[in-house]
Parts: C-alpha cells; structure tokens; sequence
C-alpha cells in the first residue's frame, strides 16, 4: 500500500522536487549522467540481486539528493523498485506529522535506534522483507549526518552487515555524495552548490554473527574512505 | 576469574566508549551503559564483541539484549563463565 501511494506521490511529487532542487536550491552534479551510465552497467552485470546503496551522510537531504542523482525520472517511473527504501530515525522524521506523511509517500520504514529490541527487529525485518522483493534499499551506514565532515568509521551501524548476512546475494553499493562548498554537516547544502557523486559495487565478505555484521559494515565504511581520499586528493 | 576482576575488566571496556566523563567518576553496578554513561547504542555490540574477546565467551543476541547496566554486565559475564 505504501508503494502505491508513494508511487502516485512520484508523478507529481518528482519532477515538482527536481524544479525546487535545481531552481530555489540551485543544485548541480555534473558527475551525473557518467554515474547514471555507470549504475545502469553495474545493474546489467548483477541481475535480479537485491540492491543495497550505502552512502555518506552530511545534510538532511542526501538521499533525495542521491536519488535524483542516480536515476533519471522515466527510469524510477517504470521501475519503481530503484527509488530506494529509506531507513531514517523515528525521533527525526517521525513526530513531525507532516514530514512523517512525507515520508511515507518517500518510501521510509523508521527505525527507532535507541528503542526496544521488539520496535528495532520489527523495522529490520520490513526492511530485509523489501530488500528480497527487489527493491533498492538505502541506508547511511554512520548512523548519522558525520559530525567532522568525514566519513565517520567509528560511529559505524553494524545493522546494515546484517541486512547483508540476511540477504547474502545482495549487491552492496557504496556512494559517496558531496558539496564541493560543504565542510561540514548542515541540515541543507549550501545554495548553489555542485555536488561531487562517485558510486562502487562494494565486495562484501560474508560470515556469520556478529562479528560477521562488523566485518561486513567495516567493508562499507572502507569503501567510502577511499571514494573520500579520492576526492580529496583530486581537490588538493 | 573473581568478581572483582571481571568487573575491573568490564568497567574497562565499557569505559571505552562512555562518551559522559562525569559518570565515569561515580561508577557503580547500577550505572546504565546508554542512559548515564551515554554509550551509542551502536556501540554496544562492540561491548558484547570485547566481552567475548576478553572472557573467552559467547554471548547470545537474547543474552546481549539484556545488558543495561554494568551490573547486568557483570551477573551475565559471571554466568556465562561458570
């Protein structure tokens, strides 16, 4: 039901979101078409296997941002699965009852991480539902915007090594997004910003437990320490 | 391995990751890890994962999910171990 209505929302919703991006935000990438070319190859060499996309995190719009990003909207009009689930924290997005209506329209399972164990593995187990139904799930493996502007290692999420586990055909793809202006988090980019995009299939290696979610979890954040030090490195 | 040890060694690792210095100050097996200590719950499972390493054991997610405080830490590690 949530998919249908989110699927209605995008008619009207996405090209409306795409206008205030690039007019009132004045939001370029121009890696975007080169990406977009790339994802689409990356696709036709893994099909049928479950998508999970893990990026950085430094604004409160990096996954709308992503997502217009990654695919063009004919592409998430006749393949809807490719809008990507997101994970956000209930204390965020969810008390406000307008954003959380927006959310729901902009396929969101909340996660409440400092909740009950019952309230966390419910949420885990929609999402892991999804996820082997095909459709593209997005999470932020740091948990939270990263507080020094870098990727954050330490503050790493190990419930997206389980996700992985539990779906172990899954295609791990790792994005790192970015103002060129930002230094740090903010809740929007700076206005006017051109934002650097590059996007990896991420080996994960599978074993079991806990460990193995760590271990998981660490290839990822890995993955998007090195997409940061090439970014670095090409501005210095 | 007595009590105190295991407690020593818990206090240790969980210490690690207390992000609330004041709390530290005033230990006891009441302090809860998340609460008082302000330990990211994310962290925990690398508590649980050091706890393994540290006493050679293997706690189960039920197990794990019943730690709030040092004390809990302790009474589990004590169980698990004999």
């Amino acid at each position: 039901m949530q998919r249908f209505w989110g699927y209605l929302n995008l008619i009207w919703f996405g090209p409306l979101f795409i206008l205030v991006m690039r007019i009132v935000g004045g939001y370029s990438c121009p890696e975007k078409a080169a990406i977009r070319r790339r994802l689409d190859a990356i696709l036709e060499a893994h099909p049928g296997r479950p998508v999970l996309l893990c990026s950085n995190h430094l604004t409160m719009i990096d996954s709308m941002l992503l997502t217009w990003f990654l695919f063009d909207f004919k592409t998430l009009v006749l393949h809807f699965e490719r809008f990507p689930w997101n994970v956000p924290e209930l204390q965020n997005f969810g008390r406000n009852p307008l954003l959380r209506f927006m959310c729901y329209l902009g396929k969101c399972v909340y996660v409440e991480r400092s909740g009950s164990t019952e309230s966390r593995r419910l949420s885990w187990a929609k999402i892991t539902y999804l996820h082997t139904q095909g459709e593209f799930i997005c999470v932020f493996p740091e948990g939270g915007r990263s507080r020094s502007g870098r990727v954050a290692t330490e503050n790493a999420v190990y419930g997206v090594g389980q996700l992985v586990q539990d779906t172990p055909q899954t295609l791990v793809l790792t994005a790192y997004v970015r103002g060129i202006g930002q230094d740090q988090y903010s809740f929007f980019p700076k206005r006017g910003e051109t934002f650097f995009l590059d996007l990896r299939v991420c080996p994960c290696p599978i074993s079991p437990g806990r460990r193995g979610q760590k271990d998981i979890t660490m290839s990822i954040m890995h993955s998007l320490e090195a997409m940061e030090q090439v970014y670095f490195a090409t501005r210095q | 391995m007595e009590q105190n040890e295991i407690y020593t060694n818990v206090v240790r690792i969980i210490s690690k990751h207390a992000k609330n210095e004041e709390a530290l100050k005033s230990l006891n097996t009441e302090t809860h890890i998340i609460n008082d200590l302000q330990v990211n719950s994310a962290r925990l499972v690398d508590i649980v994962l050091d706890f393994e390493d540290t006493f050679n054991l293997e706690i189960s997610d039920d197990d794990a999910d019943k730690i709030s405080t040092i004390g809990d830490a302790v009474k589990l590690v004590k169980e698990l171990m004999h």
